[in-house]
């Protein structure tokens, strides 16, 4: 057998991509090519959301979990007009907050963030699964042409339960960690969401988010919402294009008030959500400034979701699908325009 | 064109005012991109530089030379030109395979059976081996191996001349062919290759 047999073995030894993955592949390409602009592989929300999908997924479930259903609406009624008077509010207090200018060619609109999510592993051999919770922390220097920096950090993966180390200590696994990745982005490369000259008219910026004018993609009030959460995140918002959006999202039929809440790390905020696919997505917002605090993700119904709780040893993380659970998260802890991607913005 | 099936040249043309068409040259080409890069990079990684591909490919279409038929080394190309900003992470994954026992275990989710690995002493060492190589060599080298690709085409797809082509492909041979005949004592710790340059 010569080297080129060998190495025609060695390729053959991976499988083809999943149908979810292909899928997935196809939906992010062709969204690209229908609406133009710089290709959104490195965006969060994608990135963020297919995260979601593979953290709890177990095989078997992942189609269900690439290719949500669109689940029924809750019901209007009070909880929402209680979510509309809230946003409202907060659609007031974003539009009392000074104007920090838009970037200028050669700055960049810098975020730092810290996320989370409980991911399970499956080692084989008949060891038993297991869970982890893995924190990245994330920078991102994104320039008005599209050019920037991202530098992600992973930290230790801690064990929900007891029975995860136990579990994964059996196992011999060595677990990645401490891993560090610093790109850099020439202009063009990364989506720089320009929001400096949308309308303020909370009417009219509705109207072009539901017709997807601002960020293509699929008809719905959960793929509203997540534009509005897109739009919030890791970009430069004047305070009367976040007021706006406020009241957008207070229009919208299946926002939910959660209320006062902390936020993953403790700070007092105010949380908006929406539920879709067995998870509630939730938008946790600063009642002073109006700022967006953090996002997390809790688990409402495992069967939607995709987890076979049955299927997993009682004594380990699977207690993190139950309802109720964090099952992600993410914190913004510095956000402002800086002059370099060298530059980070105090905390 | 009649009844025939359209070539990827026909498609790529008729792109031009049906956007939406271009699907096809996905459905055609899609896994076999991910599959040259899956290895090298993981599958994530594998994916987005495949989709990342497919979407270059169709911001550029208007420079495709219409006379080849088959658009397979043109998406090759461009995909390895997205993937040499990763090399870092190919040498990576490349001698983690070199240095995962057996009884790893895999990632879960959709990477579950995606990334078991049949790590056996052989792999190890080819991994090892390819992970040595100088990126033009192993380049051309998986474009023979993997794809079946001519020389012709390697050359089209990389931008060098078919001599280039050759010449790189017997350096690359021969120097796997070194490497698998040393194999296990020259190289007993992965790790250590990782300081080393990129060749």
């Amino acid at each position: 057998m010569d080297e080129i047999d060998l190495l025609r073995k060695f390729q053959e030894g991976f499988p083809d991509p999943d149908p979810v993955r292909v899928a997935r592949a196809r939906l992010a390409v062709m969204e690209n090519i229908v609406t133009p602009g710089p290709f959104r592989a490195q965006v969060p929300r994608a990135r963020r959301r297919w995260a979601i999908a593979t953290a709890l997924a177990t095989v078997g479930a992942a189609l269900a979990l690439a290719l949500p259903a669109i689940l029924p609406n809750e019901a209007p009624g009070g909880p929402q007009t209680a979510a509309a008077r809230v946003l409202d509010h907060a659609a007031l207090v974003a539009a009392l907050q000074p104007t920090e200018p838009a970037p200028q060619p050669g700055q960049y609109v810098y975020t730092r963030s810290r996320s989370s999510g409980t991911m399970l592993w499956i080692p084989g051999h008949g060891h038993d699964n297991f869970f982890t919770t893995m924190p990245t922390t994330r920078e991102a220097w994104i320039g008005p042409d599209g050019s920037g920096r991202i530098v992600t950090v992973e930290g230790h993966p801690t064990f929900p339960m007891p029975g995860d180390r136990a579990a994964w200590k059996a196992s011999g696994m060595s677990l990645f960690r401490g891993q560090r990745t610093d790109e850099t982005f020439k202009p063009g490369e990364l989506h720089y969401l320009d929001l400096a000259n949308l309308p303020t008219d909370p009417v009219e910026l509705g109207t072009l988010i539901e017709n997807r004018k601002i960020e293509g993609g699929p008809p719905g009030d959960w793929e509203t919402f997540a534009i509005i959460g897109d739009l919030l995140r890791e970009t430069y918002t004047p305070p009367e294009l976040r007021s706006a959006l406020y009241q957008v999202v207070a229009d919208l039929p299946g926002v939910e008030l959660v209320g006062d809440v902390k936020d993953p790390i403790g700070r007092d905020g105010v949380a908006v959500a929406y539920t879709h696919a067995g998870a509630r997505a939730e938008l946790i917002f600063d009642p002073d400034t109006s700022q967006l605090l953090a996002e997390q993700e809790v688990m409402v119904d495992p069967a939607a979701y995709g987890v076979d709780i049955a299927s997993e040893p009682a004594n380990t993380g699977v207690a993190y699908a139950l309802p109720g659970k964090i099952i992600y998260s993410s914190v913004y802890l510095a956000s402002g325009v800086v002059d370099s991607t060298t530059t980070s913005w105090p905390t | 064109m009649g009844l025939q099936t359209p070539t990827d040249a026909d498609i790529i043309r008729s792109s031009e005012r049906d956007p939406e068409g271009f699907g096809e040259i996905f459905d055609r080409h899609f896994v076999a991109i991910y599959r040259y890069l899956r290895p090298r990079v993981g599958p994530d990684l594998a994916e987005d530089l495949a989709s990342g591909a497919l979407v270059v490919a169709f911001r550029r279409r208007a420079s495709y030379d219409l006379r080849r038929e088959d658009a397979r080394p043109w998406l090759l190309g461009i995909a390895v030109n997205l993937l040499r900003e990763h090399g870092r992470a190919e040498r990576r994954r490349l001698l983690a395979y070199a240095r995962v026992p057996q009884d790893q275990g895999a990632y879960a989710g959709f990477e579950a059976a995606d990334d078991r690995l049949d790590a056996d002493a052989a792999r190890r060492d080819l991994a090892r081996a390819l992970a040595r190589l100088k990126p033009a060599h192993r380049e051309v080298l998986l474009l023979v191996a993997w794809e079946g690709l001519t020389y012709e085409q390697i050359g089209e797809a990389l931008g060098i001349p078919v001599g280039t082509v050759r010449s790189r492909l017997a350096r690359a041979r021969q120097i796997i062919r070194e490497l698998l005949g040393r194999s296990g004592q020259s190289f007993v710790a992965g790790y250590e290759l990782e300081g080393e340059g990129n060749g």
